[in-house]
């Protein structure tokens, strides 16, 4: 069905891969990783492991991209992830104490290092929210959470980086 | 043979310099020379063929030997010259006529057209005298060529790219120029399934896609077509040039095992290298381009930067085709 | 005062709270300092995040993504794809639809090294097809 001028895979790859790689930058913190990450998205695309859904295709990307990343993640590590607790009615406390500020200057390297900090599903989270741009429920649906357990990564992920980015 | 190296290294980069001897132009080309001493002259030999792959330059042996016309190569695999006719031999898959002798040559325009011919005194290979012949494009030494005193057989020829630099070469370490009671080697049968077929002009009209002329000095000679793939030839006299074009996106499994991605006027290209030149495979619009010749690597790229290709459609446009045919693969699913 | 909202602090800035849950949110930071400055930290790192730039792939990516090498484990994978081989240097993404060729290197190689030695000197340029090469991957 290529219509006239359709492109190759090459060059859709042209048209997603700076996308894509940005996301799997940030998901797996090294140049290395992330171009594997990016690989192996286009061969689960490739296979259709994961059928289409109706919206934006860089939002379908990033789904499998952070699922692989995930899959990855588990299989590399011996034991279950050890998680924080997922409760979602655990809250944190809001700081009594000093009023930490951020340094004057936040370089995106100092960002970047304290996103690898985060244990990786509240990055996944955190990178679907803030790097890829995608509602709650469409991060319900990428990482098969409900979207109370979304919100609270989420707000939880933020908390830790803030934690990291004032220690340092 | 590490001795052989370090003359040709020495020889290159005297070449560089201005060039010692007073220009003496001549209208002969050693080359055709060449060829009607191979057709005519019995000889049995060993070659050594240096060829450079990127930053690498190999090293093959071979034989090769002939009389009244017939000439065999054996190495790896065989190659036959009877007349005009071209055949190979892989192992396990016998003989096959790659040229048929019906087909003639596209001949070849003539070589002071485009380069200057120097004598570059005398030399001794495989024990034999030579005539050292230089072969200049552009002021620079593209060939150094030697050719037995008498017969004016072909012992040597060295190439050498823009730079000077030694790209490639053929030199006789054994050789024996023998009587005329040589034998021919024997002629085999060949299958001639999917011979070349000549194209007419007309069938192959001049035009944006198919140019008359390239870069460098390169005209077109001839069209040929084989399994369905048009094979233009181009020459400046001392090389030819073929252009492969082929309908359809690029199968890039099928690349070369030891091709080397580069790129070409904002075009992937992959390029690769064998014993006798070098190739660079890339893809425009929705043909793919093979460009093969026996010329250096910066000559090649050059020429291949000149071959116009198709423009293609618009960013937006190609962005709404590849949504709508990732679409369509994956609804329904798998 | 009612609870602490917690993460409906992220959800109010992510826009997806209910109107009926933002004015609880409001109505609790009016009277809550605490939560207001959490709100503000927690604010000032979420931009931190959106404000990252997009990265650029290094040099050679596009090309490695069309010969991909697949360091990490198809344990998973092959699993879900059955016993179907697939060739790990294909990488059609319309594959179905789109004709792909294959320039066979190594005939296009011979065609060229037959028709270019019927020119020159028929030794020096017919040799070097019997030092063949391996084109295959």
């Amino acid at each position: 069905m290529a219509g006239e001028g359709a492109p190759t895979w090459e060059e859709v790859a042209r048209s997603h891969g700076r996308f894509l790689y940005t996301v799997a930058y940030r998901l797996t913190g090294n140049r290395e990783d992330a171009e594997d990450l990016v690989q192996e998205v286009l061969l689960r695309v490739r296979r259709g492991l994961q059928t289409y859904q109706p919206g934006s295709m860089e939002g379908w990307l990033s789904r499998i991209a952070t699922n692989a990343f995930l899959d990855e993640i588990r299989r590399r590590k011996r034991r279950p992830e050890d998680l924080l607790p997922d409760d979602p009615d655990w809250v944190l406390p809001p700081t009594a104490g000093a009023d930490e500020a951020l340094a004057a200057e936040v370089l995106p390297d100092d960002v970047h290092a304290a996103l690898q900090r985060l244990p990786e599903d509240f990055r996944a989270a955190v990178v679907l929210c803030d790097v890829v741009g995608q509602s709650y429920q469409e991060i319900s649906a990428s990482l098969q959470i409900p979207v109370g357990t979304v919100r609270s990564r989420i707000h939880r992920g933020r908390a830790m980086l803030r934690e990291v980015l004032t220690a340092a | 043979m590490r001795k052989r190296i370090v003359g040709l290294a020495a020889v290159a980069a005297v070449l560089i310099g201005p060039a010692p001897l007073a220009r003496a132009s001549t209208e002969r080309d050693p080359l055709d020379e060449a060829r009607q001493a191979a057709e005519q002259t019995p000889f049995s030999g060993s070659v050594t063929l240096q060829w450079r792959e990127a930053s690498v330059l190999h090293e093959d042996k071979l034989t090769v030997k002939g009389a009244h016309g017939t000439l065999l190569a054996q190495g790896g695999r065989s190659a036959m010259a009877v007349g005009s006719e071209r055949l190979i031999y892989n192992p396990g898959n016998g003989w096959q006529e790659l040229w048929p002798a019906g087909l003639g040559s596209p001949g070849r325009p003539a070589l002071a057209d485009t380069y200057d011919v120097r004598p570059a005194g005398v030399d001794r290979v495989a024990g034999y005298a030579t005539d050292v012949v230089d072969v200049l494009k552009a002021g620079v030494v593209r060939e150094r060529l030697d050719l037995e005193v008498a017969t004016k057989l072909l012992l040597r020829r060295q190439q050498f790219d823009t730079r000077g630099v030694l790209e490639r070469a053929f030199t006789f370490e054994q050789l024996q120029i023998g009587d005329p009671s040589m034998t021919a080697p024997t002629t085999p049968p060949a299958s001639k399934s999917a011979a070349p077929k000549a194209l007419s002009a007309g069938d192959v009209p001049s035009s944006d896609r198919e140019p008359t002329r390239l870069a460098a000095g390169y005209r077109r000679l001839g069209a040929y077509e084989q399994g369905g793939v048009v094979q233009l030839v181009y020459s400046d006299g001392l090389y030819d040039l073929s252009l492969f074009q082929q309908q359809g996106g690029l199968d890039s499994g099928d690349l070369p095992a030891a091709s080397r991605p580069t790129s070409l006027g904002g075009h992937h290209a992959w390029a690769f290298s064998w014993p006798g030149g070098e190739g660079i495979v890339w893809t425009a619009g929705r043909n793919v381009y093979t460009l093969v010749g026996d010329v250096p690597r910066d000559e090649l790229t050059t020429v291949a930067a000149s071959v116009p290709v198709q423009r293609s459609t618009s960013v937006a446009h190609r962005l709404r085709q590849a949504c709508r045919t990732l679409v369509e693969s994956f609804t329904g699913g798998f | 005062m009612n609870a602490h909202p917690g993460d409906l602090l992220s959800g109010m800035l992510d826009g997806e709270l209910t109107p009926g849950e933002v004015a609880g949110v409001r109505a609790h930071l009016e009277a809550c300092p605490d939560c207001q400055r959490e709100l503000d930290r927690i604010s000032e790192t979420r931009t931190l995040v959106r404000d990252l730039p997009a990265v650029d792939p290094p040099f050679g990516f596009y090309e490695r993504m069309v010969r991909p090498r697949y360091r990490w484990a198809r344990a998973g994978v092959a699993a879900l794809a059955g016993a179907a081989a697939v060739s790990v240097g294909v990488m059609a993404f319309a594959a179905p639809r789109e004709p792909h060729v294959t320039p066979h290197v190594a005939q296009l190689v011979d065609a060229h090294t037959a028709s270019a030695s019927t020119s020159g000197d028929p030794i020096s340029e017919m040799t070097p097809a019997a030092a063949p090469v391996s084109f295959k991957r």
